[in-house]
């Protein structure tokens, strides 16, 4: 019976109302509540960290107060909560209070296929690299607990029902820190916190406008500067899609072209980067871990009494105070037999260990030299640039000055 | 001084005399399986009916009060008005978009559909319903219900169990917030072509002098489908707040539709 006094005023009806305030119809003044109430306040998402908690563990104010998101926007309903410094640094928790374990083993399948891909395919360096940083021990408030297959920042605790999963791909959080929180928001997920994230929704929206517009790719950098750093173009820059510009050099004979490339992210540029440098450590660890047989002959001086080479060696004797040839057989990574020639590992040669590179200063807040690509983070806003048959400095430069525009 | 107090002692004890009521609904459906559906609130003629998810948690309420109808949107945080010109707005809308969508039709579908639709608003201008009572009495939980038929255009289509005012506690506030809650929805939507069963609707359940304590919607055959049932009714001194659009939500409009 008195469903009719919702539903049928609302029959027939298909869309959702109109947020807009300023198209309101309404006649009447609506009876607004004098006093705050948490009588609606449950299932949320931000109440079980405090803000300070959080920005602890990234080691830098919050921009915003924790607000609930969905898919990443500021929406009241939602189920996560997002946790961003000034810079827009992301880090998302979300809580799934109910249903947690189906949600939890939906990943089991590509799990399992990965696991099986990676003995052919992964070293035990590579899948190491997917589990833990520094090889210590996370443990906290959960039956079980995995990173996300091939990703280095979603990480998913389950206890009993109730899943709780950190998404800190966009941020510069450490996978022992982000646990912690986990950990933590278990702990309080009976007692949860009054902090409203759904009333710091509007606070959010607001913030997130500051976030640096997306330019037209070629328009970041005027000719002038171009000249500056490149010298003159051959053509004019060319903008591929809505996220890159090339420059292109005067070709000279007998040389391959050079072009320079400028991609831009404009949006999650932190996350954008993290994935960057994890593929890349997981590409590294892939051929740097690839071992092989290298098989040595020495000529060595006989000795005066006979003595027995150790395992992996062959002796043949040239006669009596002569020389003999001593074969050794070791098996060695790719990355020890890099190191040994070159003094360092092919990961780091080829700019593939996943770390990010600090000393590199800049205008910019974050920065890698990945494979033949130079990438740097500023407002998360992702700036990469390669070069080919050119100069790396130079491509580093180009980053450099578009930086300074936003 | 005394006398100051004397008058807030007063006025607290008649606060506390008057209350308010509240009533925690159930839902069973075909399979037997029962879980809470609603809560109604009902104090100094306000009422509010709160719609229950799966966990219990309030999805959205409607309030009346005031002589006008607000309906809110506890997750998303927002709240509109119901009333005549929004209504009227939302149903010339859906009627602009109907027209652009048989435009896109082929001619012959076209005319089918506008056949269709002609039939459809004149069975709703017509569309009768009542409200008898059948003589039978009936017991939900403690209470002792009368059980009334409302038929939709001569054809059952769910049944009533009415609990007289006076064997419910607070009921005199329940029926009477009810009755309110009745009478400012039949006159929003009185207005409206085609609205005419859910005016008639309001109007019979506007007089019906007690409580439904259990209703239940039934099949063409007679079977019951669903019903919902008064599970606990209690007396409470409500705060004014519970009657009140919870701060900070967001007014939104009707006029683009609800879902």
């Amino acid at each position: 019976m008195f469903a009719l006094l919702a539903g049928a005023l609302l029959a027939g009806c298909s869309k959702p109302p109109s947020t807009s305030t300023a198209s309101v119809t309404g006649s009447h003044k609506p009876p607004l509540a004098k006093s705050d109430s948490d009588e609606f306040h449950y299932n949320d998402p931000c109440s079980l960290l405090q803000s300070a908690q959080v920005a602890a563990a990234l080691g830098v104010p919050l921009g915003t107060p924790p607000y609930r998101a969905s898919n990443g926007n500021p929406v009241a309903d939602g189920t996560d909560c997002i946790y961003q410094t000034a810079t827009f640094q992301t880090v998302t928790l979300s809580v799934t209070y109910e249903g947690g374990q189906a949600e939890y083993h939906v990943g089991d399948f590509v799990s399992g296929i990965m696991k099986r891909a990676g003995a052919g395919v992964l070293s035990d360096k590579a899948r190491q690299a997917l589990v833990s940083e520094d090889g210590s021990q996370i443990s906290g408030e959960w039956d079980e607990a995995k990173l996300t297959p091939l990703n280095c920042c979603h990480f998913e605790a389950l206890r009993a029902d109730q899943l709780i999963s950190i998404d800190f791909t966009g941020s510069t959080l450490a996978l022992k820190a982000a646990a912690a929180l986990v950990d933590a928001a278990f702990k309080r997920i009976d007692k949860p916190l009054s902090l409203d994230g759904a009333a710091n929704v509007a606070a959010a929206t607001t913030f997130l406008k500051g976030r640096p517009r997306p330019m037209e790719p070629c328009s970041v950098l005027s000719a002038a500067e171009i000249a500056v750093i490149l010298g003159t173009l051959a053509s004019a820059p060319q903008a591929q899609g809505d996220g890159s510009c090339s420059y292109e050099l005067p070709r000279q004979p007998g040389y391959p072209p050079r072009i320079y490339e400028l991609q831009f992210s404009w949006h999650d540029g932190n996350y954008a980067f993290r994935q960057d440098l994890q593929a890349a450590k997981m590409g590294g660890a892939a051929v740097g871990g690839m071992q092989m047989q290298v098989t040595t002959q020495q000529q060595v001086p006989n000795l005066p009494s006979s003595h027995t080479e150790g395992a992996g060696s062959s002796t043949a004797a040239t006669g009596a105070g002569g020389t003999h040839t001593v074969t050794t057989t070791r098996t060695l990574s790719v990355d020890e037999m890099a190191q040994q020639v070159a003094g360092q590992t092919f990961t780091q040669g080829t700019h593939l260990t996943g770390a990010e590179n600090a000393a590199d200063a800049g205008p910019w807040e974050r920065s890698a030299r990945v494979g033949l690509q130079f990438e740097a983070v500023r407002k998360d806003v992702l700036v990469k640039a390669s070069s080919f048959a050119g100069d790396a400095d130079k491509a580093k430069r180009l980053v450099s000055a578009a930086m300074a525009k936003f | 001084m005394r006398r100051q107090g004397m008058v807030l002692i007063l006025a607290g004890a008649t606060a506390v005399a008057q209350g308010g009521t509240v009533v925690h609904m159930n839902r069973t459906d075909f399979e037997g399986k029962s879980r809470p559906e609603a809560v109604i609130y009902a104090q100094d003629g306000q009422f509010r009916m709160d719609t229950l998810d799966a966990d219990g948690h309030v999805r959205d309420f409607v309030l009346v009060r005031d002589g006008s109808v607000w309906q809110v949107d506890v997750p998303k945080r927002t709240f509109f008005e119901i009333d005549q010109a929004a209504l009227a707005g939302q149903q010339s809308q859906m009627q602009q978009q109907m027209q652009a969508m048989l435009q896109r039709l082929p001619p012959d579908q076209r005319a089918a559909m506008e056949e269709r639709m002609k039939g459809l608003m004149a069975g709703r201008a017509q569309s009768s319903l009542t409200m008898t009572d059948t003589g039978k009495t009936d017991h939900v939980g403690s209470w002792a219900c009368e059980v009334w038929q409302v038929q939709r255009d001569g054809a059952v289509s769910s049944d009533a169990c009415i609990a007289s005012r006076g064997s419910l506690t607070g009921g005199d506030e329940l029926v009477d917030a009810v009755h309110k809650a009745a009478a400012t929805t039949r006159d929003v939507v009185s207005a409206l072509p085609g609205a005419r069963a859910t005016a008639q609707q309001m109007a019979v359940y506007g007089k019906v002098d007690g409580f439904p304590v259990r209703t239940r919607e039934l099949g063409r055959d007679g079977s019951v489908e669903s019903a919902e049932t008064v599970a606990s009714i209690e007396r409470q001194s409500l705060p004014a707040d519970r009657f009140a659009i919870p701060k900070g939500f967001t007014q939104t409009t009707l006029g683009k539709g609800h879902e």
